[in-house]
């Protein structure tokens, strides 16, 4: 079976600083992985450099058997690589509907339309509706983002990634910055993601990380320290090494 | 914003409206100009060009959210292309039109792989510098543009073979209004598209658009094109309707006036441009006629009235103030 996902190596630094220090990892179809690991362990960079927003150093990253190492991050996008953002960034004059179709747009190749067609307006709308209908996000398909609650903001930033119907999805802290009482929308949108996405997640809830993930790995000062199930994680004494003395781990910043 | 029900609201909308309300609007406007102001055709014709240079400059600052200060390039290169191309005997409007069009695009490309490459300041100070070289080379390259004495002697054809070019203005009006007319409803069609949407995306966050597969600097390159050709139109309408060309065209100043101009009535909004066009000439025309000694200062507080009050532009005001009584009523 061939990853989805194959990084070999990767490394990146900055200055003296490596904070990917030579990670290898794979992600397969129908993966869900966590991704934690304490302050500064270089996770957020780890996503960076997948989705080409930071080039490496070194190593090299392989998607569905092609390498993308040099690929722009919109290449990357177009093959199947989608990711969130830990703060949401949305197209903010827009409306919730224009922020889904955009990308519904470009993967159904109609973005350099300089003229509308109506029949494939219809076609776009449809998928806009109905990914929007299972995000519980129908009502606000004419409403500018800007005026959501953050949670549903959240789930918009989710919506813009699941709609360019990726291979590997990348979520970088889903529910970061959601109220409490927002936060099961963000659960159970996750738990709905197509079963044959691989989603790898980071996140600092260990509630969420054991409801979502099979695997979990653990980055630490830009290396890969652990890698297995999630009941094992909490035993290990690398990672126990790791989390000790940076802070007890809840809810938190990356 | 308007925008989203005009892309998504099928349900109401007639097939072609907004372009078709654009064309009779633009019309109607001509018209009511006509009959107010018929002793000032040749000032309406003059800003009708203007206007078009607004609009070019809207779909790259207020659609893309490039910083530009070297717009006036675009139109005054196409004015240049123009008048020396009716002077050689290509003296049909329609054709001297297309020919401004298409160096407008020229222009237009050779500007936005410039600028379009950088962000912010970087951006705002190599498109002055784009506009500088432009005003540059007008003034060095006499034997094309006349220098600092202009390029005149430039006697189009008349319109359609009848209408003459006169001193009444009637023929250089009409033409103008009909062109202007014309490009209001294809930018009506063109930023409903999902290209102007890839666009607005860009402007929001070039970042995200990256990360859903857009990629930037073409689409943005792209769209100085599709403003050269509009800047393009507006400069070969002043080459026509005046018989001259002078520096003025590619200065700075009207580069800055152009963007004033679109903050006055809206960035990201074609009546916007349309409006900020009108009202901010129509203004310094009267202005600047019943008191030529304070004229400027009376410009300078209109704009910071407008600045303050509709930050968003007057269009936009009209925007939100339509959205809040729809909501009450809803």
């Amino acid at each position: 079976m061939t990853a989805s996902l194959r990084i070999e190596n990767l490394s990146r630094h900055f200055g003296g600083v490596m904070v990917t220090n030579d990670v290898s990892l794979e992600l397969f179809s129908g993966d869900r992985v966590a991704l934690i690991g304490p302050n500064g362990a270089g996770k957020t960079t780890l996503v960076n450099l997948i989705s080409g927003h930071l080039q490496p150093n070194g190593g090299s990253i392989v998607l569905e058997g092609r390498d993308i190492t040099r690929m722009s991050a919109a290449r990357r996008a177009r093959l199947g690589l989608a990711r969130t953002f830990q703060i949401t960034r949305l197209f903010r004059s827009l409306t919730v509907g224009q922020n889904v179709a955009l990308p519904i747009l470009q993967r159904r190749g109609l973005s350099r339309r300089l003229l509308s067609r109506r029949t494939n307006e219809r076609a776009v709308r449809r998928d806009c509706e109905a990914l929007l209908d299972e995000l519980n996000l129908a009502q606000f398909l004419d409403t500018p983002v800007r005026e959501l609650a953050y949670g549903q903001q959240r789930l918009v930033d989710i919506a813009i990634g699941l709609a360019l119907e990726p291979r590997v999805l990348l979520l970088d802290e889903p529910a970061a910055g959601v109220p409490h009482d927002e936060a099961p929308l963000i659960l159970s949108a996750i738990a709905r993601l197509r079963p044959d996405i691989a989603v790898m997640m980071i996140e600092h809830d260990m509630d969420l990380v054991f409801r979502f993930a099979k695997r979990v790995l653990v980055l630490a000062e830009g290396r890969l320290i652990f890698a297995g199930s999630p009941s094992k994680v909490a035993a290990d004494p690398g990672v126990r090494r790791a989390y000790l003395g940076s802070y007890p781990h809840g809810r938190g910043e990356a | 914003m308007s925008l989203a029900p005009a892309r998504f609201g099928m349900a109401f909308s007639i097939p072609l409206g907004s372009e078709l309300a654009a064309l009779v609007a633009v019309g109607l406007l001509g018209a009511l100009g006509y009959v107010v102001f018929p002793d000032d055709l040749a000032f309406l014709t003059r800003l009708i060009s203007i206007t078009l240079l607004v609009l070019s400059l809207d779909l790259v600052t207020g659609y893309c959210g490039v910083a530009t200060l070297g717009q006036a390039a675009l139109f005054g290169v196409a004015a240049y292309a123009a008048g020396n191309a009716c002077i050689a005997g290509l003296t049909n409007p329609f054709l001297l039109l297309l020919v401004g069009m298409l160096a407008g695009v020229i222009a237009g490309i050779l500007s936005g792989l410039l600028i379009a490459r950088f962000r912010g300041l970087q951006q705002l100070v190599l498109s002055i510098a784009f506009g500088q070289l432009v005003a540059a080379l007008a003034n060095k390259l006499t034997a094309w543009t006349g220098g600092s004495d202009g390029l005149s002697g430039i006697t189009p054809a008349p319109v359609f073979g009848v209408f003459d070019f006169d001193l009444y203005g009637h023929a250089a009006y009409w033409l103008s209004v009909g062109a202007l007319a014309v490009i209001m409803a294809a930018l009506a069609a063109f930023v409903r598209s999902p290209f102007s949407l890839t666009c607005e995306a860009i402007r929001d966050d070039d970042l995200r658009a990256r990360m859903i597969g857009l990629a930037v600097y073409p689409r943005l390159v792209a769209m100085y094109a599709v403003s050269g050709a509009v800047a393009g139109v507006g400069g070969a309408l002043s080459a026509i309707t005046t018989g001259v060309v002078g520096l003025d065209s590619v200065s700075f100043e009207r580069s800055a006036e152009a963007l004033v101009m679109l903050v006055l009535g809206g960035a990201g909004h074609l009546w916007g441009a349309l409006v900020g066009a009108i009202l901010f000439q129509v203004f310094e025309h009267y202005v600047a006629t019943s008191n030529p000694y304070n004229w400027l200062v009376l410009v300078g507080l209109m704009l910071m009235a407008i600045v303050i009050f509709a930050p968003g532009g007057l269009m936009r005001g009209v925007d939100l103030a339509r959205r809040r009584r729809a909501r009450r009523r809803g």
